[in-house]
């Protein structure tokens, strides 16, 4: 136990005692209910193309090199390799569990690493409490854990950025002469985080900024620009040891930056300026295009997805955490609190600031979720603080019960989402139901599965003989792969579809219109996902050939968005039945297996 | 090793050495205040060292200071640079005041000095004990480790051995010498490829035999889908029908199945073009779908006159 412990023991008993039992507690069930359930989550869009991915990276080094299919592929050879060639190597070792839910139970484990990870960087910055809430308003947090099995890229991402903040915030803590231990350590979390998405390198911005800070807090102290100097020189020094490390880490998994170890600066330029998905979604009741969303679009899935209590606190923390920053402003021991504050706010706010493209609700920037979490469990932990000088020791038993309170309301509205939590929106936005065709819900394919289940499964019970018998023919708004995956071989493919499968993005599910639903994906009382039956249409077609309206939604249309009276293409709107290249491939998506930025 | 009691006095020297060492890890900070500390550190050590303080008209040398033990653990490069060190912090100690007090020692001495006296202290004290909470952390982590592994391996599902024993023929009738192999399941896409390396993509066949075992009796529903041929063999008899050149195409029946063990003999052949081939079943009214492992068993023989044993059984 160390002093900050003991002190904290003799203030509030035995509470940090059992906030440390507790967040073990919380982490092993939730590694639990993740290990139980992960097979329940369904193919998501940017899954097939990363699995490729790191079979070709294995094999770039399997035949030393000979095999360069990984430098080239799709245009994902942009992004590191380190999570896919994981991935690549789990599966092997997972075998004979299938490809994808071996990925999904890699991935419940990384989600669960994260939830350690905020949890030992809120124990760092606060204590035990300050830990378990903030890995309680984690775990709680519908969208982070429905992103834990099958998000590819963010995930991943989000879990290295995290545990590198805590290296960090150790290392800020231990200045002015940090072990190396944690040059090390941070050197590796860094390289991972940026093996992953070179954007990592953002870490080592955060690193130099605050350390150069501290420089000129040491020069102020002590009235002496020589000593500043001293202190940048003996920090310059590190920092570039650990940025090369960190390069290294990153390079090591991507065949094609090890050819030129300069590569990734321009994957960072064309990633910071992503363009190649156009697609038209729903925003705040409109319809918009991914290339014009605006500033508000962060701020808005950002208040709406994240759950109440954490929105409010984060709010709250960071302006009362800007205010602790300009009083302490020359303490060194308020940088680790800027850290957090950077790295939640800096990356949304210059995203914002240059205009970026962002679809998929707020995914992209999940990472910053991390921070922010972390600053709402220090709001509640300075209001627990407040209460403690009121009521004494009851303040632990009403902070624990506000957490738990907390844990159970968002505990019952993951599990009615289950297995979908990702398409969660909090209080706010009325819940999902109140976003329902206002925002982005199942953008990311999740309830295919579910769907494509159901399909048979209703097949099977109302036409038994039929059944066994009959090769159906289905179409949807989802890779020809994720259909062969989920439907029994009875089922194939075909432009002549006798069932057609859509989500709610781009409104696939009102596609075909006129033709009956047999299977509903529901959740919050709306429809996610839909089966349209086809077969009597496709009958009555057979007989009369196809008009121009077939299967377009005739309901009255808001006027066209700016794009599209610029005469910009539309990708695929609500009012068109499918793009033209099929609506296997809707969407704008690169191809059948589409990546996403 | 042979490692002195706990000595409080040693615990102050290790208190006294991070005092130092944080004042010479500091760069906005000269060396010279480390002075006092690292004294202070040196005449707790001897103290432990010696089990006396040392004597103060000595000469204040490694050689007065430690016993002969630690002055081996100390080594005779470090020891002849602790002795400058030694008297210097001393020195410097009484007149530390003074605007002249400069240590006559370069940084980097006294940083590798500070280090080799850690290690003697280290010598003394031990590692550091771990606390119970760490311990049931880690303890905690290597459990769920182990839980990761085993499903991540799953050793009870040993790949290769399938319940389900295929042979696979290069001609388009059963004939020749088979590939025998085991698999989990007949799902198979095989395209324009082959399912073995030894057999071509086209004009080959295959035999899949394994034995059910059924606790009740049901009513259980085969479907074999396929392209090119297939059929199902029951106990000897011909339950689906799906032979003939074809495209991928379904067929099944429903069938009543008493309690015991079934023979199930998946025949196929492959004409030209793609390949493949799906068997499912339904035993208790649900979605047909590969049939469980649980229920399944390989049969040692299947050229055997009874190659799932039932007579025996």
């Amino acid at each position: 136990m160390d002093r900050r412990d003991a002190a904290e023991t003799a203030q509030r008993g035995i509470w940090p005692k059992i906030w440390d039992t507790t967040s073990v507690l919380v982490l092993v069930g939730v590694l639990a209910v993740a290990l139980t359930t992960f097979g329940a989550y369904g193919i998501t869009w940017d899954e097939w193309g990363h699995q490729d991915y790191g079979d070709r990276i294995l094999r770039f080094f399997t035949s030393r090199g000979r095999d360069q299919s990984a430098t080239h592929y799709k245009a994902i050879y942009f992004y590191g390799g380190g999570y896919d060639l994981l991935g690549a190597l789990f599966r092997r070792l997972a075998a004979p569990l299938p490809g994808h839910e071996a990925m999904h139970l890699l991935g419940a484990l990384v989600g669960v690493l994260g939830l350690a990870g905020i949890w030992r960087l809120g124990r760092g910055l606060g204590g035990p409490f300050v830990g378990l809430a903030a890995l309680v308003l984690l775990a709680f947090n519908p969208v982070y854990y429905g992103h834990m099995f099958n998000n590819p890229k963010d995930m991943p991402f989000a879990v290295a950025y995290v545990w590198s903040l805590h290296v960090l915030a150790r290392l800020l803590g231990a200045l002015p002469r940090p072990p190396r231990r944690l040059w090390i350590a941070l050197a590796i979390c860094v390289g991972l985080a940026m093996s992953v998405r070179v954007a990592g390198l953002l870490l080592l911005c955060y690193l130099a900024l605050l350390l150069g800070i501290h420089a000129l807090q040491g020069a102020r102290a002590r009235r002496s620009v020589d000593v500043g100097l001293a202190l940048l020189e003996r920090h310059a020094l590190r920092v570039v040891a650990c940025g090369v490390v960190a390069w290294t880490i990153m390079i090591a998994a991507w065949p094609w930056a090890l050819r030129d170890p300069a590569r990734p600066l321009a994957a960072l330029s064309r990633m910071s300026a992503y363009t190649a998905h156009h697609r038209v979604m729903p925003f705040a009741g409109e319809r918009i295009s991914n290339l014009e969303i605006g500033w508000r679009y962060l701020p808005h899935y950002l208040g709406l997805q994240l759950p109440e209590l954490v929105l409010v606190l984060a709010l709250a923390g960071s302006l009362g955490g800007a205010l602790v920053l300009v009083r302490r402003r020359r303490d060194p021991r308020a940088l680790p609190l800027a850290l957090l504050g950077l790295a939640a706010w800096f990356p949304p706010l210059y995203a914002i600031a240059r205009g970026s493209v962002f679809y998929d609700g707020y995914r992209h920037v999940l990472f910053v979720v991390m921070p922010l979490t972390v600053i709402a469990a220090l709001a509640l932990a300075r209001v627990g603080e407040a209460l403690h000088r009121r009521v004494g020791p009851a303040s632990g038993p009403i902070l624990s019960g506000v957490l738990a309170l907390h844990a159970i309301d968002l505990g019952r509205t993951m599990a009615m989402l289950h297995p979908h939590e990702y398409v969660y929106f909090n209080r706010l936005a009325g819940g999902l139901h109140g976003a329902y065709r206002r925002y982005d819900t199942d953008y990311y394919g999740n309830t295919f599965k579910e769907s494509m289940g159901a399909l048979a499964d209703h097949l099977w019970r109302s036409e038994p003989e039929r059944y066994l018998d009959t090769i159906y023919r289905w179409r949807g708004c989802i890779s020809n792969r994720t259909g062969d995956r989920y439907l029994p071989a009875n089922f194939v493919v075909s432009q002549a579809p006798d069932f057609y499968v859509g989500y709610t993005r781009s409104e696939c599910d009102r596609r075909h219109g006129s033709a009956p639903i047999i299977v509903r994906v529901r959740r919050d009382g709306v429809d996610l996902n839909v089966v349209r039956d086809l077969r009597r249409k496709a009958a009555a077609d057979r007989a009369t050939p196809p008009t121009a309206e077939d299967g377009v939604d005739d309901r009255p249309r808001p006027p066209a968005p700016r794009w599209a009276r610029r005469g910009e293409p539309e990708g695929s709107s609500s009012s068109s039945s499918g793009s033209s290249r099929g609506d296997d491939r809707y969407d704008g998506d690169a191809d059948d297996d589409g990546d996403q930025p | 090793m042979t490692q002195l009691p706990r000595d409080p006095a040693l615990l102050v020297a290790d208190r006294e050495l991070r005092a130092a060492r944080a004042i010479l890890l500091d760069p906005a900070s000269d060396d010279e205040p480390a002075a006092p500390h690292l004294a202070a550190a040196w005449e707790a050590l001897a103290r432990a060292s010696l089990g006396r303080a040392p004597d103060p008209a000595a000469p204040p040398t490694i050689a007065a200071w430690l016993s002969p033990a630690d002055r081996d653990r100390l080594g005779p490069r470090a020891a002849a640079e602790a002795d400058a060190i030694l008297a210097a912090s001393l020195d410097l100690r009484g007149r530390a005041a003074a605007a002249d007090a400069r240590w006559p020692l370069p940084h980097a001495a006294l940083e590798r000095h500070c280090d080799a006296v850690d290690r003697l202290l280290r010598a003394h004290l031990g590692p550091r004990p771990i606390a119970r909470g760490r311990l049931l952390r880690l303890g905690l982590g290597a459990l769920a480790l182990v839980a990761l592994a085993l499903l991540a391996l799953r050793p009870w599902q040993r790949a290769g051995a399938g319940p389900w024993v295929a042979a696979y023929y290069g001609a388009r009738d059963f004939s020749g010498a088979p590939v025998i192999r085991r698999e989990r399941e007949i799902n198979f896409k095989w395209g324009p490829g082959s399912p073995v390396d030894k057999i071509a993509g086209d004009r080959f066949s295959a035999r899949f035999s394994t034995c059910l075992t059924l606790e009740t009796d049901i009513e259980a529903a085969f479907q074999l889908i396929s392209d090119d041929a297939s059929r199902l063999y029951v106990d000897g008899a011909l339950v689906v029908n799906n032979w003939g050149v074809h495209e991928r195409r379904a067929r099944g029946a429903t069938i009543d199945l008493k309690a015991g063990v079934h023979l199930l003999v998946v025949e196929y052949y492959e004409d030209r073009y793609d390949a493949s081939l799906t068997f499912a079943a339904s035993l208790d009214g649900d979605t047909p779908r590969a049939l469980p492992d649980r229920v399944l068993r390989a049969p040692d023989d299947p050229d055997a006159e009874d190659p799932c044993g039932r007579s025996s059984g």
